[in-house]
């Protein structure tokens, strides 16, 4: 009988990084021989089918069978981990700091604040702490946890696969130059210094181009409802905000952009990231968080926030040849570190760990 | 663009000659008056008007937030197994024959909500400062 390791997740949501890590590593799973399910509390409605409901869990799980349980905010599910009785982990992929999110949604703060008291509290299990990043590693060190390791999220390949759609592609095709963003709305990600970025660059570089924002900004319509009054107070166009995308969507935003740019000043991986350099889109990205390591050498790393400065570069590295495709292989190369073949070993790793 | 120590790293041969050119190009758009530090000043001082420290204030607004964008197409779905494609399908029809209709009073109708909406924010601004 196949060895069984299930995964438990508060939400497994479209487009998210932590439900495609999730929907991977069940794929890998599967593939290495494995019985492996999705246990979730909420499942959008594109993803139904593809988890059951986190009450069935302790009765799908024997003895023998081992949960990840993939945390990130406060949750009832944490019970639920702390109730199981055969080898389990935590995947940490850090809580946003609940400040981020004063003035802008206070439930959502207290979520976060809940999730740091119920992560000190798993500490107390001993079981296996895992961490998707060095960096949120050093965060569970931080809080006591002994038992911890680092496993990166899995790039897989096969669903960028999909081709562009005309529809969407061909009016941007249009010689303009195509920022991009990719990331809910959310306050952390400083999306209002991307377009401080974007205006030096349109308004005194170059008026031919535009910066699509991509990403849905549910619980945090105020911050975005700011972001659009910051555009509204700098007299900006040229900005799209072109919320939920599909698959197929997003494949062909990454295939139109030239400069993939991150403000972001708190990351626990950062996976869009990878995602650009996959398509080969040069990364600006702010050196916070989980940033430096996920991108390494392969991109543009902000130390100081000049925003015309940053707005400079990015003029230079779509002018500039020899620059854009040193960048452009040098993502490539970094990129082949976190599909699954280069993963194999650690998940390798991992499953011992869990079943020494 | 006072500061002279690099505000970014870029590895490789290519990589590290950037900051110096992005330097010499900024310098050079100052010269020629298409940059002004004050502009670069203004914009960087910018803030986002959000509720900071005012939580009641914070919800009222954040629930005027979640429906102002009306004209925002919904997703279509339908929750039966079977016959589910057919009627999003349909549904969607539906909607396309009626956009031309629809689209120009719901446009109006969100330009009126985003100005309410700066309105609110505005009074909700005013009446922090003067308690």
């Amino acid at each position: 009988m196949p060895r069984t390791l299930h995964q438990l997740v508060p939400n497994l949501a479209f487009g998210d990084a932590i439900s495609q890590q999730a929907l991977t590593l069940r794929r890998l799973l599967r593939e290495a021989g494995l019985h492996s399910e999705i246990f979730a509390e909420h499942v959008d409605a594109e993803l139904r089918g593809e988890a059951r409901r986190y009450r069935e869990l302790r009765d799908a799980a024997g003895a023998d069978a081992a949960v990840l349980y993939h945390f990130s905010i406060g949750s009832e599910l944490t019970d639920v981990y702390r109730l199981l009785s055969g080898p389990r982990a935590l995947v940490y992929h850090n809580i946003t700091p609940p400040e981020y999110f004063d003035g802008v949604n206070a439930q959502v703060a207290a979520l976060c604040a809940r999730g740091r008291e119920e992560l000190a509290a798993l500490r107390a299990h001993g079981a296996l702490a895992v961490a998707d990043s060095e960096f949120n590693r050093r965060e569970l060190e931080a809080l006591g946890f002994d038992k911890t390791a680092v496993f990166p999220i899995v790039l897989d390949p096969e669903r960028y696969r999909a081709a562009p759609l005309a529809r969407l592609e061909r009016p941007y095709r249009d010689g303009h130059v195509n920022f991009l963003h990719v990331g809910r709305l959310v306050p952390n990600k400083r999306i209002e210094d991307v377009l401080k970025v974007f205006y030096f660059y349109r308004r005194r570089i170059n008026p031919d181009s535009r910066l699509f924002l991509v990403g849905i900004d549910t619980d945090m319509e105020i911050y975005a409802v700011a972001l659009r009054q910051m555009i509204h107070d700098l007299g900006l166009s040229g900005v799209a905000f072109p919320g939920r995308v599909t698959q197929r969507e997003l494949v062909t935003y990454y295939r139109l952009a030239h400069v993939y740019l991150c403000m972001s000043e708190h990351e626990g991986f950062c996976a869009p990231l990878i995602e650009a350099m996959h398509f080969g889109v040069p990364v600006i990205a702010y050196a916070a968080g989980a940033v430096p390591e996920t991108l390494g050498d392969a991109g543009a790393l902000v130390v100081r926030k000049d925003f015309a400065e940053i707005a400079e570069l990015a003029a230079l590295i779509c002018e500039d040849s020899a620059l854009r495709e040193e960048m452009i292989a040098a993502g490539r190369a970094r990129v082949e570190r976190f599909v699954p073949q280069a993963m194999a070993p650690r998940l390798a790793e991992l499953l011992g760990a869990l079943w020494p | 663009m006072a500061e002279t120590t690099p505000s970014f790293r870029i590895a490789g041969e290519q990589g590290g000659r950037a900051f110096e050119r992005v330097r010499a190009r900024l310098a050079d758009r100052v010269a020629r008056s298409v940059l002004d530090p004050q502009e670069v000043e203004w914009v960087s001082a910018m803030r986002l008007h959000t509720f900071v420290g005012d939580e009641a204030a914070s919800e009222i607004f954040r629930r005027c937030c979640v429906t102002w964008e009306v004209d925002r197409p919904a997703r279509i779905t339908s929750h039966r197994a079977v016959i589910g494609p057919l009627l999003v399908a349909l549904k969607r029809a539906v909607r396309r024959m009626l956009r031309f209709q629809t689209e120009a009073q719901l446009s109006r109708q969100r330009d009126f909500n985003w100005n309410l909406l700066l309105l609110l924010r505005e009074l909700l601004e005013r009446e922090r400062r003067e308690s």
